[in-house]
């Protein structure tokens, strides 16, 4: 419970790096797609409470971790491959009008 | 019990030390087909382990059943895997330095019923 | 020497600072003792109220279900927008011939897959799973099937038409469950607040109109990812 706090921030401010710093578009997708699986993770994390089960109650149980996280991190999935999807298409109409996956390029050959 | 605990714990860690070997290996190697060769041993050795593991915690019972057909499909598709992976990155040419290349010949004909 | 590039070292300065926020809040937030009194409604009541096991599945399509419809209302924008922005030219996607290894391994796993699609839906709020890891697992069936006997192969069979058409279908189903609510007296999407018979729970006839709408919710997501794919696969 401790040590998943720092694990999230280390992995946001990673995909936030590769974000600010790569110049390959898909490897800002990866960064993008990092802070994604970070976000679920932490979602993961402030469910959690010390020996709870999961919430599915066949029998009554005395300490179940909290199940609204949960179902908001099967939408926050269900997001992340939509946009990365839509991101990925955008790549691939920018490759095919430019011929290169720099952004530094496709920002020079626009003037 | 103990007997059954130490059993478990020793699967358990010596598949996590093939993943560690892994990770390592993956960022070590030098080209694309020693780290394949790397990484398809890591759910072959380490996954199974693992989850030889954890049948062995759990005992006979259902969900040991499931674990079991888990490792039966794991030994079924990670090979497949690694074989197509090698094979398409060989089409397109991710070659690096090769001692030997047996697959020459096979590379501009018609290789689909071999 | 090797040049120091200025960015690099500002970006990483300022990542630094903002991970360090980040883990300030993190923590501030984990010490307080968190209003967990939904949470305690859910886990109390909920089984009794909406007659399904699985309490998340129980918040997916009763307590939020109108949530739910926007998220599928998500996939259906991605996929509209994928197949809007990609070519339409059709081509074989590889260059690679998969070898019969692969193509007969690939045709042992894909009948397990569709039980287990299956099985994850219909048992949606008895175990974990649900209609969006069943659609999710179909339309893994659907990206197995073009990898391995490619685009046209599966074009043959189910082009996007008729994809979109069952994606469609999905949505007005998961509509007309909403309607449900309305006809019984109670507002859209309601299910079991307005007194639609729950079942015992544990049964596999149970929770009112979850199994439909997990189907439902299923057919969407499954053939919604399998559009985003297909766009995605073909090139010219």
């Amino acid at each position: 419970m401790i040590l998943v706090f720092p694990a999230i921030a280390i992995l946001i401010s990673m995909g936030i790096y590769a974000v600010l710093t790569q110049k390959n578009m898909i490897r800002i997708i990866i960064g993008i797609s990092i802070v994604e699986s970070a976000i679920i993770l932490l979602l993961g994390a402030i469910s959690y409470i010390p020996d709870g089960v999961a919430p599915i109650l066949d029998q009554p149980y005395d300490t179940v971790v909290d199940p609204l996280p949960q179902a908001l991190g099967l939408t926050a999935v269900v997001i992340n491959a939509s946009t990365t999807a839509i991101m990925l298409a955008l790549v691939i109409k920018l490759y095919n009008r430019y011929q290169t996956l720099d952004i530094h390029e496709i920002r020079k050959l626009r003037g | 019990m103990i007997i059954q605990d130490i059993l478990a714990g020793f699967l358990m860690i010596s598949g996590v030390i093939f993943f560690l070997t892994t990770a390592i290996a993956l960022l070590r190697f030098p080209d694309f087909f020693s780290r394949m060769h790397a990484a398809s041993k890591c759910l072959v050795g380490g996954g199974i382990s693992i989850i030889f593991g954890l049948i062995i915690q759990e005992g006979i019972s259902p969900l040991s059943l499931r674990l079991l057909l888990l490792i039966i499909f794991l030994l079924i598709t990670t090979p497949v895997v690694g074989h197509a992976l090698t094979r398409s990155a060989y089409q397109y040419g991710y070659l690096g330095e090769m001692v030997q290349d047996d697959m020459k010949d096979m590379k501009t004909g018609n290789d689909s019923n071999d | 020497m090797k040049k120091i590039n200025f960015d690099k070292v500002f970006s990483f300065i300022l990542v630094s600072l903002l991970g360090l926020f980040i883990m300030k809040v993190l923590y501030s937030v984990a010490g307080e003792e968190a209003a967990r009194f939904t949470a305690d409604h859910y886990i109390s009541y909920g089984v009794d109220e909406t007659g399904a096991i699985n309490i998340i599945t129980a918040i997916l399509f009763d307590y939020r279900a109108f949530d739910t419809l926007g998220e599928a209302t998500v996939i259906f924008t991605a996929a509209s927008v994928v197949a809007l922005l990609l070519p339409r030219h059709e081509a074989s996607m590889l260059k690679t011939e998969f070898t019969p290894v692969v193509q007969q391994s690939i045709a042992f796993i894909l009948p397990f897959l569709w039980i287990i699609s299956i099985f994850l839906i219909s048992y949606g709020h008895l175990s974990p799973g649900g209609g969006f890891s069943g659609g999710v697992i179909i339309s893994a069936m659907s990206i197995l099937i073009i990898f391995t006997y490619g685009y046209r192969y599966m074009t043959r069979r189910f082009n996007v038409k008729k994809l979109s058409l069952i994606e469609d279908i999905g949505a007005l189903a998961f509509l007309t469950i909403g309607l449900a609510g309305i006809i019984a007296g109670g507002t859209f999407l309601a299910n079991s607040q307005v007194g639609i018979y729950p079942g015992p729970p544990g049964e596999l006839l149970s929770g009112g109109l979850m199994p439909l709408s997990n189907f439902a919710v299923a057919a969407k997501v499954g053939t919604g990812l399998s559009v985003i794919f297909l766009s995605l696969a073909r090139e010219d």
